[in-house]
């Protein structure tokens, strides 16, 4: 088998994932539209879901996502290795994500306190949406990345395409920041 | 009471705590320092709360039932419009240049192969006057044929 063949002259051990990924992305670049499919299941949930937790609003995340899927195939003449396709995709949408997050004016109007009080679940989540929108897009992302997605210091590095160095410093200053909101909207 | 560095130190090291990056010597003084700074105790409380809010408030959105297929035809309509050809600027230079250049080789080896001939005369049919027919001067239409005004006005001297 070609495909097979062409997966296996890579060195190294790979997940059987991986190596999935690695022949649908080559039945794609050979125009197998069946295998687009197959990736645009395989990944849309992770994609929507992380772009819903940047953004927090499901319909600009389903935007995001499809817009991610339309780059990474237009650019897949720009992936050399095939399995590391998940990466790709998920790098676009994040930057997409920021890019849209940049656009956004932030709220002007001051926190109040006695809206902000968590009391439950929603309201919970009221007020750390509230608070994350307080914060710059790249804070913000790399926040969201660690805390909601549970990535690792490398895999926030390796999507936000920054030092490792970066991602620690930026993560301190988002949770200093975050928790002095925190606090504010507690009292 | 620690000194202000030493705490600043340890809220640094708790958050890379977390990700499992500290050596030894590094997470023996975060235990010693949290047993000892009230504060900084606190601090590790309010930071695991903000923490875990901040978890419990991630979304699981998974998109709509038609998502995939959207996608689909989304991205097979873009590609079906980039297989459109079109032709790039580079090409359509390229194709005007041979275009040029063969319409400049025909018009010379057209020019080549012409043989002039000295003999003969250049035929030229003649003009045929055509009178004015006016009975009298003021029957004359101004909206006549202006041509056989500017040909033969004598008829206004008759």
């Amino acid at each position: 088998m070609e495909v097979t063949a062409k997966v296996s002259t890579h060195q190294g051990v790979y997940s059987d994932a991986r190596i999935e990924e690695a022949k649908l992305v080559y039945r794609i670049r050979q125009g197998d539209d069946m295998a687009l499919r197959q990736v645009i299941d395989r990944h849309r949930v992770r994609l929507i879901r992380t772009a819903c937790n940047i953004l927090r609003d499901a319909m600009e995340a389903e935007d995001v996502a499809q817009e991610a899927f339309l780059k990474a195939f237009r650019e897949l003449h720009r992936l050399r290795d095939d399995r590391a396709f998940a990466s790709f995709i998920y790098r676009i949408c994040v930057r997409l994500c920021v890019d849209r997050l940049r656009l956004k004016r932030a709220e002007p109007s001051a926190l109040e306190p006695a809206d902000l009080t968590p009391s439950g679940s929603i309201e919970n989540r009221v007020l750390i949406e509230k608070l994350l929108a307080k914060l710059p897009a790249d804070l913000r992302t790399t926040l969201v990345l660690r805390e909601m997605e549970q990535l690792s210091y490398e895999e926030v590095a390796q999507v936000m395409e920054v030092p490792v160095g970066t991602v620690r410093s930026r993560l301190h200053t988002a949770r200093e920041r975050f928790r002095a909101l925190w606090i504010a909207a507690n009292e | 009471m620690f000194s202000r560095y030493a705490c600043k130190r340890y809220r640094r090291l708790r958050l890379d705590s977390e990700d499992g990056v500290l050596s030894s010597r590094a997470l023996r003084f975060l235990a010693v320092h949290s047993q000892a700074c009230g504060e900084c105790l606190f601090y590790d409380v309010e930071i695991s709360d903000m923490s875990a809010a901040i978890r419990s408030a991630a979304l699981e959105h998974e998109g709509g039932p038609e998502f995939g297929a959207a996608t689909l035809r989304v991205v097979l309509a873009d590609r079906q419009k980039r297989r459109t050809p079109t032709l790039k600027p580079i090409f359509a230079g390229a194709a005007t240049a041979v275009i040029a250049v063969g319409a400049i080789l025909q018009l010379l080896s057209a020019s080549l192969n012409t043989t002039a001939s000295p003999i003969g005369e250049a035929q030229r049919p003649l003009r045929q006057d055509i009178p004015l027919e006016i009975d009298m001067p003021g029957t004359f239409n101004l909206f006549d044929t202006p041509s056989r005004m500017v040909r033969d006005p004598k008829p206004f001297d008759a």
